[in-house]
């Protein structure tokens, strides 16, 4: 099976900055953010170090052909992963039909399910689910104070109070438990569409994306299916910012108070943390080359290298010395037999972190020098954790089918002298090199060229 | 004043909004296993609907025992019409 090459063939993506892969894309070429304030009411439960995050509007599902007891059986993170995948498939040409022994679901017209796969990354599962229910759980017994039905008119000032601090659903979801699991979201992508090959889950907090991909990429040239949607998706949504909090409480998150726009940045000496987002789903369709070609269909991009490694540091921090990271970058190089000058892109991890950014930019710097075009894709959306790696896949792709790429947002003092994209206009883009690091230490790498 | 006919819009909007039944013409004879390949998920969803619809107290224990979709219309009729007073639903 040796010789076998993996090209993609559609996109779809879920963001705050849009709802498509392609507006989310000239939301990237744009420049444009979405950033707010954190929701008022969390203040009751802490006083947070970080006051901003990026909000994601959930789409109308009834466009992605789901309807109500899908809403109802699948946690938001898994309902984008279906919606992200109906539009990768459309985009990637494939006809989508519903199944002939069951209208509730659907199936990939002329193609075999068995040989097509499910490889999706996630950070937290379901866990809107798991929480939402969870706190229904715990407020039961506060619930019972309270009068039913028309009577909640009539609290006295006291219990009004109670009431709305019971912010979470007056019961339990039936579907709570298996909306929770964190292999659900490549299960209802799966159960949707038919499929029926290895479907598989991917869970290694911020790599996620990347490395489901990296995944879906090795079992294709394997031989093992010819065909693979893949990607991530994370909902980091609880009504009460516990979530949030976590992340606030070691100090990850963006400090600065500065203009809402402009606290996520970056690589930039003014940099203060990432921006918490509240979610995103980024899917990709691989195809064997000769099974995209049979089609008579175009790729968008050939992905020809996978490597990936692991710390065995720290469970929050980086390796300062970035060993396992430089010893993947040369990896992924040497797997596609590829030089450092090779490659004229970087879409860096690039959290805006005090760490992450010094020891990235000096790991580039090292193996690179100045010659790549470097930016972040966090630089949009803050922090998309399990589904970051996913869309900066997604980016690398168009901005090797474009030519250019989006600008690193809010770099204005750059920490290291690497070539940052400040614009978005035309350049040579062959190979771009995505690169993800995690909590606990995970490392992946992907390298995508166009396709010849 | 609630009626059978009220009650019977209500529920086939419920069972419309649980399971795929399209094409399909429901009545108060439909039979949930035999016309609808109704199986125990569809029928833990349409509990969730009737509940939306008609108030939280649909016991499961009850809702496990629905043949046809008489029995779900009869039982509200019976049982539950005070809860649709209550919630001030309208049909």
């Amino acid at each position: 099976m040796s010789g076998r090459r993996v090209v993609i063939s559609g996109l779809g993506a879920i963001t705050a900055v849009g709802h498509n892969s392609d507006i989310f894309w000239r939301a990237c070429l744009n420049g444009e953010t979405s950033v707010e304030s954190i929701p008022q009411h969390w203040y009751q439960f802490w006083q947070p170090k970080s006051t901003c995050w990026s909000p994601l509007p959930l789409p109308d599902y009834s466009l992605f052909g789901l309807r109500k007891y899908d809403l109802m059986q699948y946690d938001i993170a898994s309902l984008n992963a279906i919606a992200a995948t109906k539009e990768a498939l459309s985009n990637a040409g494939f006809e989508v039909v519903p199944q002939t022994t069951n209208a509730a679901r659907e199936c990939i017209h002329q193609e075999d399910p068995y040989n097509i796969g499910v490889f999706l990354g996630t950070s937290l599962g379901g866990i809107w689910s798991l929480l939402s229910n969870y706190a229904a759980h715990c407020q039961q017994p506060l619930r019972e104070y309270l009068p039913h039905g028309e009577q909640s008119n009539n609290l006295n000032s006291d219990l009004c109070d109670v009431d709305r601090a019971l912010l979470s659903p007056g019961k339990i979801n039936t579907f709570g438990a298996t909306m929770s699991i964190s292999n659900a979201i490549a299960a209802a992508v799966g159960i949707k569409f038919g499929i029926k090959g290895p479907v598989n889950v991917y869970v290694c907090a911020c790599a996620s994306g990347t490395a489901a991909i990296g995944n879906a990429y090795q079992a294709i040239v394997r031989g093992d299916i010819d065909m693979a949607i893949s990607g991530g998706s994370d909902y980091a949504h609880d009504d009460f910012g516990a979530l949030f909090r976590g992340f606030d409480a070691v100090r990850a998150l963006v400090t600065s108070q500065n203009d809402p726009k402009s606290v996520n940045r970056p690589f930039d000496s003014e940099r203060s943390g990432f921006l918490y987002s509240e979610g995103g789903t980024g899917v990709l369709i691989l195809e064997e080359l000769s099974h995209l070609q049979k089609r008579q269909k175009h790729g968008i991009a050939e992905i020809c290298g996978y490597a990936e490694s692991f710390d065995s540091h720290s469970i929050i921090s980086i390796d300062t010395e970035g060993v396992e990271i430089r010893r993947m970058i040369h990896k992924v190089l040497e797997s596609a037999k590829m030089q450092p000058s090779d490659i004229h892109y970087i879409n860096a991890h690039g959290t805006g972190t005090q760490v992450n950014d010094r020891v990235e930019a000096k790991i580039i710097s090292d193996i690179f020098g100045r010659r790549p075009l470097v930016n972040s894709t966090k630089s949009i959306l803050g922090h998309t954790l399990g589904a970051s790696g996913a869309l900066e896949a997604l980016v690398c792709a168009r901005s090797i089918l474009e030519g250019r790429t989006h600008a690193c947002v809010n770099l204005d003092n750059p920490i290291e002298a690497l070539n940052f994209a400040v614009n978005s206009e035309k350049t040579n883009i062959l190979t771009a090199l995505s690169l993800s690091y995690a909590f606990g230490g995970h490392n992946a790498a992907l390298l995508l060229k166009s396709i010849i | 004043m609630l009626t059978e006919d009220k009650v019977l819009k209500k529920v086939i909007a419920a069972i419309h909004d649980a399971m795929i039944v399209d094409g399909v013409d429901i009545d108060m004879e439909t039979h949930f296993q035999h016309d609808l390949g109704t199986d125990s998920v569809d029928i833990v969803t349409l509990l969730m609907t009737l509940e939306e619809q008609f108030g939280d107290n649909v016991a499961e224990s009850d809702a496990m025992g629905f043949e046809t979709v008489g029995d779900v219309v009869n039982y509200i009729l019976q049982y539950k019409s005070s809860a649709v007073e209550i919630s001030g639903a309208e049909v």
